[in-house]
């Protein structure tokens, strides 16, 4: 049972003993024998909880918390609130993109902005990331920031969200600073190759009046990635949909000592449809894919720590190795020479439990509710103006009036559905009901094959065991508490 | 061997007391603390920061006081100053009003009656104030009725841009932010200031994080 769990657990006993304990200080009022009985009561649950979450935070204070926050997203504020600032990033990623996915928008922004302030400020050499480069100690004690595919996102659910509001420079921001993250590739050639983010800057440029802008970053993005085309000039809807599981991080190695990506597992959805309007104003077309996050993950190139990693795991087997031989050629030796075998023998014992203290897994905590890949597409929606009419005596030869821009006035989101499919074969999948908005001048559809909801609230890779020594450095501790009164 | 087990003992007793009061001393909260909004914050990264909003107002200010096309006019010129048209082409995601808010706020202070700043964020309020005063709900008020709204004589407007890049060999990251603004006349369509406000900031996170 993990710690999480049994937070879970202890939440709901809570739940069981808070009312009878309620009803008894309100009888404590009038009867001190009662309120002695409750006062030992709490005492004893306290006492109970100290043995079970260390110096905590408890049950009650933690159902205190989440019960001011919406009921679908309390799982993941508990889960948020417990594990202060080691997950606060992955925490935040993946509450965000649930609260996305529920409509709870000002959840999700304020989720993000969480995580992205923490991406944005430079972590120095705290305790924490020395013990994730100490032989002795794992890498999962560090503080989560993520890999660069993982910023990425947080950044690309922002800029969304931006976009959702009419907030076309911030998004265009995000994007930028999304893309921004593709530079830590070690291989030139996969530096700045996300292509969606460029293309979105671009968008968030058309969106925003700035032409010469929106042109040179679709240009860009079509030299990436020759399926992304440039959206008309009149273009107001982006839609964007996200399908499959995302990439999953494993080890690799002797000694687990290698962070390694695998595609997350396979779904039948690889293309999908999206249907505007109602009716005779019904429109419908295939999205392009835009964007594979398990190639985004695994073209990284190697981490700095994946040397310190690599260097324990040496040390290891350099380790074991030692304490095979001395075990051996030393015991060998000892009978020989008449002596007592079993100082080799502990010598050797001695080194292999040391050998055992080493510890070089990787970090593989993850942010596990990413889609496997994006598909995108355009459109213009809405009546269109009359055109500017073409200047007297020299329209013709000359090229046509085009239709002009749509203002925020002349047109409203149509209805919006998205249908999956498998190559040519549509899937009986219906998606996540999706985001639909315009504030501005652009509106934004945003939907997913696959729901999060299902997933459970605490993320994947974390080490119970180190969370709860963490608990015990006063450091840490004061670090944590100062997150959550933030978060009260 | 018992004299090394003392030796051992007084040396570990000794070093706990002369590291006492250090240790005792190291501050190990992290409860909230007031921090001076001009010096720079505990937590930082390569972008614009609180400091630099009130040394980038504080610049341009002077700058601004110091042009006689604005600031020495017999009749003080009428200036929309909002964030409207300040462009955000950068890297960061900013709430704008934060920088027009802090340079309003210091050019109000400084300017003492040489401008006059029209609001057009809130003139929804100023119409439903007009309209109640001539409908007869709610009197003149003291500066009697107006024909109209006060038009503006100029506006400013900016941008925001960025410049990053990174050393994937140290992990150093760079940004070079330009904040430009300028004075644009609302009737000629010409600049008649402008004021241009650079920060230049690395910084690398520890190795295990890059």
């Amino acid at each position: 049972m993990t710690l999480l769990n049994r937070l879970a657990a202890g939440v709901a006993a809570f739940s069981l003993v808070a009312l009878p304990i309620a009803v008894q200080a309100q009888d404590a009022a009038v009867d001190p024998a009662a309120a002695k009985a409750a006062a030992k009561a709490r005492a004893k649950q306290v006492a109970a909880w100290k043995a079970q979450y260390g110096p905590g935070p408890y049950p009650d204070e933690v159902e205190a918390f989440a019960q001011t926050r919406e009921e679908k997203l309390r799982e993941y504020y508990r889960v948020l609130y417990y594990d202060g600032e080691h997950n606060a990033v992955l925490n935040y990623e993946r509450l965000g993109l649930l609260a996305m996915e529920l409509g709870y928008y000002a959840d999700a922004e304020k989720a993000f902005d969480g995580a992205l302030d923490r991406i944005e400020a430079f972590y120095g050499k705290d305790k924490q990331a020395e013990k994730a480069t100490s032989a002795t100690r794992l890498e999962v004690n560090k503080d989560f920031k993520g890999e660069p595919y993982e910023r990425a996102m947080a950044y690309y659910y922002r800029g969304l969200l931006y976009l959702r509001k009419g907030d076309y420079d911030n998004a265009r921001a995000s994007f930028k600073a999304a893309e921004y993250q593709d530079t830590v590739s070690a291989d030139e050639s996969f530096q700045s190759d996300f292509a969606l983010l460029t293309y979105l800057q671009g968008w968030a440029s058309h969106c925003a009046g700035d032409g010469s802008q929106a042109a040179d970053a679709f240009e860009q993005a079509a030299k990436i990635d020759a399926k992304l085309k440039v959206p008309g000039p009149n273009d107001n809807l982006l839609v964007l949909t996200e399908i499959g599981h995302g990439p999953v991080k494993a080890t690799d190695g002797q000694y687990q000592e290698k962070l390694v990506f695998k595609a997350g597992p396979a779904l039948p959805e690889n293309g999908a449809i999206v249907t505007l309007g109602t009716g005779k104003t019904t429109r419908a077309w295939p999205l392009v894919p835009a964007a594979d996050l398990y190639t985004q993950a695994s073209t990284r190139g190697g981490r700095a720590i994946d040397g310190i990693l690599n260097g324990k795991a040496q040390f290891k087997a350099g380790l074991e190795t030692t304490s095979t031989v001395v075990t051996t050629v030393g015991s060998t030796f000892a009978q020989q020479m008449g002596g007592n075998a079993l100082y080799a023998q502990g010598i050797g014992a001695a080194i292999s439990m040391f050998s055992k203290s080493v510890r070089p897994s990787a970090d593989v905590r993850m942010w596990d509710s990413l889609p496997s890949g994006i598909l995108v597409g355009t459109t213009r929606w809405g009546a269109a103006p009359a055109a500017a009419p073409a200047a007297k005596g020299k329209g013709k030869g000359k090229a046509a009036a085009r239709p002009s821009a749509l203002r925020p006035q002349d047109w409203s989101m149509p209805p919006v559905s998205m249908a999956y499919r498998r190559d040519s074969d549509m899937l009986d999948l219906a998606g996540v009901k999706p985001m639909s908005a315009s504030a501005g001048k652009c509106g934004i559809v945003w939907a997913r094959s696959r729901s999060v909801a299902t997933l459970p609230a605490a993320a994947p890779g974390n080490n119970d065991k180190v969370a709860l020594a963490r608990k015990k450095d006063k450091d840490v501790w004061a670090k944590d508490e100062a997150f959550r009164a933030k978060l009260r | 061997m018992v004299k090394l087990r003392y030796a051992a003992t007084a040396a570990i007793l000794g070093f706990a007391v002369a590291a006492g009061p250090v240790l005792a001393k190291k501050d190990r909260s992290h409860q909230a603390v007031d921090l001076d909004p001009d010096q720079r914050g505990v937590v930082s990264g390569v972008g614009i920061e609180g400091q630099d909003l009130g040394r980038m107002a504080d610049q341009m200010v002077r700058d601004l006081m110091a042009n006689p096309e604005i600031s020495d006019r017999a009749t003080p010129p009428r200036i929309i100053l909002d964030s409207s048209d300040l462009r955000n082409q950068s890297s960061q995601r900013i709430d704008k009003d934060i920088i027009t808010d802090e340079l309003r706020g210091k050019l109000m202070n400084a300017a003492r009656g040489k401008m006059r700043f029209v609001s057009r964020e809130f003139i929804a309020a100023v119409e439903r104030e007009r309209a109640l005063k001539r409908e007869g709900v709610v009197d003149t008020g003291t500066t009697g009725l107006t024909r109209a709204t006060a038009g503006a004589d100029y506006k400013l407007v900016g941008k925001i841009t960025s410049l990053d890049s990174r050393n994937n060999d140290t992990g150093m990251q760079e940004r070079l932010t330009v904040i430009s603004l300028e004075m644009l006349d609302l009737e000629y369509g010409t600049l008649v200031w402008n004021g241009t406000y650079k920060i230049r900031r690395a910084g690398a996170d520890d190795v295990v994080y890059r």
